[in-house]
């Protein structure tokens, strides 16, 4: 009787868990089965391991890292739509001067349409990351919400219009809050069968709090506007680059600055196994008023941040593969005078079932 | 708390304006860049180029076989004088030299042949960015058109171009063999040699078609199958690139997009896309207006247009009717075989 009742609330939890999430999956499953076309269940796991040197005010620390990261998709794939639920787990772990681990995990739904005329794309997310250090830990969560429309004017023409929310928290060692409301739209134009230029303006509204200070100093509220170009090849080969230049104004921290961000990302498979990637960004802050800087409620959503990286994969069996990758990044962590770089160089697997 | 001013909202316009200008002058850089060689010559001078160079490259080709038969007959020669008992060494002599000199012009006409087919492959793609213009002007100018007649008129033009881009196009040809005419053909018992023959000729000639079709659905299949594998590849890069080390910042400008570039803007929903798909939908429908068994396994409702996994599906479904439909026609093939009594 007594070991009855000390069991009754675990039954609930993993009955609660069956009604909440599988039995929902199951019923929708049915409803949809007759009209799915094709789709299914998508497993990777990928450990890795490596070096990461990492130089801090110009101290140099060398950590030996490893991650084990496991990514579960699932699809539903109708005429015409499709629905994907994405979740990623990956715990890091850097021992050398100090031992850190972080915990990432990312969780994703998204539904897509395919019409003659009109694309439609919208997906929620939700990331977590805990970041622990002997002394301390952090720990952000980011909810994005999005929606992509995109009209095809002509064969070759387009218009895409992306809007976008997003709410970040950070907590623990530090107190910080990040809401921003961005819209995005460019102007598509293929002109060849593999090649597509895009422009466009992009606004993004934002909120800043800091909790712990003193109502008059805790808030910064600001605008980022600016034009931006891409190029987009893709055939055997893909090569994405992209450049937009942004004026950020905002009231009542000072904090005018022009922005210059920088994208390449470029792929082509060697042979029939292997394959190469290589990705660098760059982005330029250019402060207008240095001495007024209150770094702590400075916007720091976007990837303040410049890095490289090249990998060489070769497949061996149903999509799995051997990995080597290494890069250079510098980035500045919430705080835009907290940076942080270093080399990295890791070598793994992607087992995909 | 201290309110926006004029002076916040003076400064945000003139961050909007700028932006508009640069965008305005960047689309018009490009859209310059794009069309200033294509304006240098028409849609109809291209197609006179096009169409002289397909002639040519149909000469130089049988120039080419022509050459190649001339080399055969002269080695078969050349062995039955060697395999004499007392060779004539003069006229061997003789023969080899002019093997080799043929085989130098066979060269020459290879060479000059693979030139053909580069300028014509050139010409392809200048005539289908001409296509594709013409369809932009005449898309738009029916979309503000009302009138009836003006509107019928339009439509034709479309799918005129539309047929003219679909022969460019290296599609998936229809079926020229039926089942149905074959079955037609039925061989009575006093069918003399001449029917055989004709009957034998047309299956033949049928299952080397469908042979030929089959080879081209496994090439297709297998282009499709490493361009999905790749796009999985890097899309694995960019998402694993998100978290290298513990970051809080947000990476969507990073991420890849596996259904084109950008937001699916490529290849999919093209015309020659769409030209593609059309094809292989045309060859199933033939096939289910063949036979009935192929008539099952097209029911199933695939909507391609969206993104290539559904395209590689298929053309799987394409490709297993035709081996299908291949055993259905081998299968006459024994039949006729055959001894009749």
């Amino acid at each position: 009787m007594h070991r009855n009742r000390n069991k009754q609330p675990h039954c609930r939890r993993r009955f609660s868990f069956r009604y909440r999430i599988v039995i929902p999956l199951i019923i929708l499953h049915t409803i949809l089965q007759d009209r799915i076309a094709a789709g299914g269940f998508e497993l990777r796991i990928s450990p890795e391991t490596g070096i990461f040197s990492q130089t801090s005010g110009g101290a140099s620390h060398d950590f030996f890292c490893g991650s084990a990261s496991l990514f579960a998709r699932y699809k539903y794939k109708l005429p015409r739509q499709q629905v994907v639920f994405d979740l990623k787990f990956r715990p890091e772990f850097y021992t050398g001067s100090a031992d850190i681990t972080v915990l990432n995990i990312n969780g994703q739904a998204m539904y897509r349409r395919n019409g003659d005329k009109v694309d439609m794309e919208i997906a929620l997310s939700r990331n977590q990351m805990n970041y622990y250090e002997s002394r301390y830990g952090l720990y952000a969560h980011i909810t994005q919400a999005w929606a992509r429309t995109q009209w095809k004017l002509s064969p070759s023409a387009g218009i895409s219009i992306q809007p976008k929310y997003t709410v970040r928290s950070l907590t623990g060692a530090h107190e910080h809050k990040l809401s921003g409301a961005m819209m995005d739209i460019s102007f598509i134009y293929r002109f060849r069968k593999a090649f597509v230029i895009s422009a466009g303006p992009s606004i993004e509204i934002y909120r800043i709090h800091i909790p712990y200070r003193a109502e008059s100093l805790s808030r910064n509220k600001g605008i980022t506007a600016g034009p931006s170009f891409s190029v987009n090849y893709q055939d055997e080969s893909v090569l994405q680059c992209s450049y937009a230049i942004m004026k950020r104004t905002s009231n009542p921290v000072n904090e005018n600055s022009i922005e210059h961000r920088i994208h390449g990302l470029w792929g082509r498979p060697i042979s029939k196994k292997w394959s190469a990637f290589f990705y660098a960004e760059y982005t330029f802050r250019d402060f207008r008023n240095e001495a007024d800087r209150d770094n702590e409620l400075f916007y720091s959503l976007t990837d303040i941040e410049n890095r490289i990286f090249a990998k060489i994969s070769c497949e061996w069996k149903n999509g799995s593969e051997w990995f080597l990758k290494t890069g250079y990044l510098s980035y500045g962590l919430y705080q835009s005078s907290a940076r942080l770089s270093g080399l990295v160089m890791t070598t793994g697997f992607d087992f995909k079932f | 708390m201290k309110q926006p001013d004029r002076e916040y909202y003076f400064r945000l316009w003139a961050v909007i304006r700028k932006s508009a200008a640069m965008t305005a002058t960047g689309l018009v850089l490009g859209f310059y860049a794009s069309n200033v060689h294509i304006c240098a010559q028409s849609a109809d001078e291209l197609e006179k180029q096009y169409y002289r160079t397909v002639k040519e490259a149909g000469l130089s080709s049988e120039i080419q076989d022509s050459l190649q038969n001339r080399i055969d007959r002269q080695i078969e020669t050349l062995r039955i004088e060697k395999e004499k008992n007392n060779p004539d060494r003069e006229q061997i002599k003789r023969m080899m030299a002019e093997i080799l000199e043929l085989r130098g012009r066979l060269k020459e006409r290879q060479q000059t042949g693979e030139l053909t087919r580069k300028r014509l492959q050139k010409l392809r793609d200048q005539l289908q960015i001409a296509y594709t213009r013409t369809l932009d002007s005449l898309t738009l100018i029916k979309s503000r058109t009302d009138d009836k007649t003006e509107l019928k008129n339009l439509e034709e033009s479309i799918a005129f171009i539309l047929e003219k881009q679909l022969i460019l196009t290296p599609v998936i040809q229809p079926l020229t063999y039926r089942l149905s005419e074959m079955d037609q053909f039925v061989l009575s018992e006093s069918a003399d040699s001449l029917e055989q023959r004709f009957l034998a000729d047309y299956i033949r000639g049928a299952m080397l078609e469908i042979d030929d079709r089959i080879d081209a659905m496994k090439k297709a299949r297998e282009k499709y199958d490493d361009l999905v594998a790749f796009q999985r590849k890097l899309e694995t890069f960019t998402d694993d690139l998100e978290t290298p080390f513990f970051s809080v910042h947000n990476r969507s400008s990073l991420r890849y997009n596996n259904t084109g570039t950008p937001a699916g803007y490529n290849e999919i929903g093209s015309d020659v896309w769409n030209t593609n798909v059309q094809s292989l939908k045309g060859i199933l429908s033939q096939l289910s207006g063949e036979i009935q068994i192929i008539k099952k396994t097209t029911t199933v409702q695939s909507e391609p247009g969206t993104n290539y996994e559904d395209y590689i599906e298929l053309i799987k479904l394409t490709e297993k009717s035709l081996i299908r439909y291949r055993k259905i026609v081998q299968k006459k093939s024994d039949a006729l075989q055959k001894p009749y009594k």
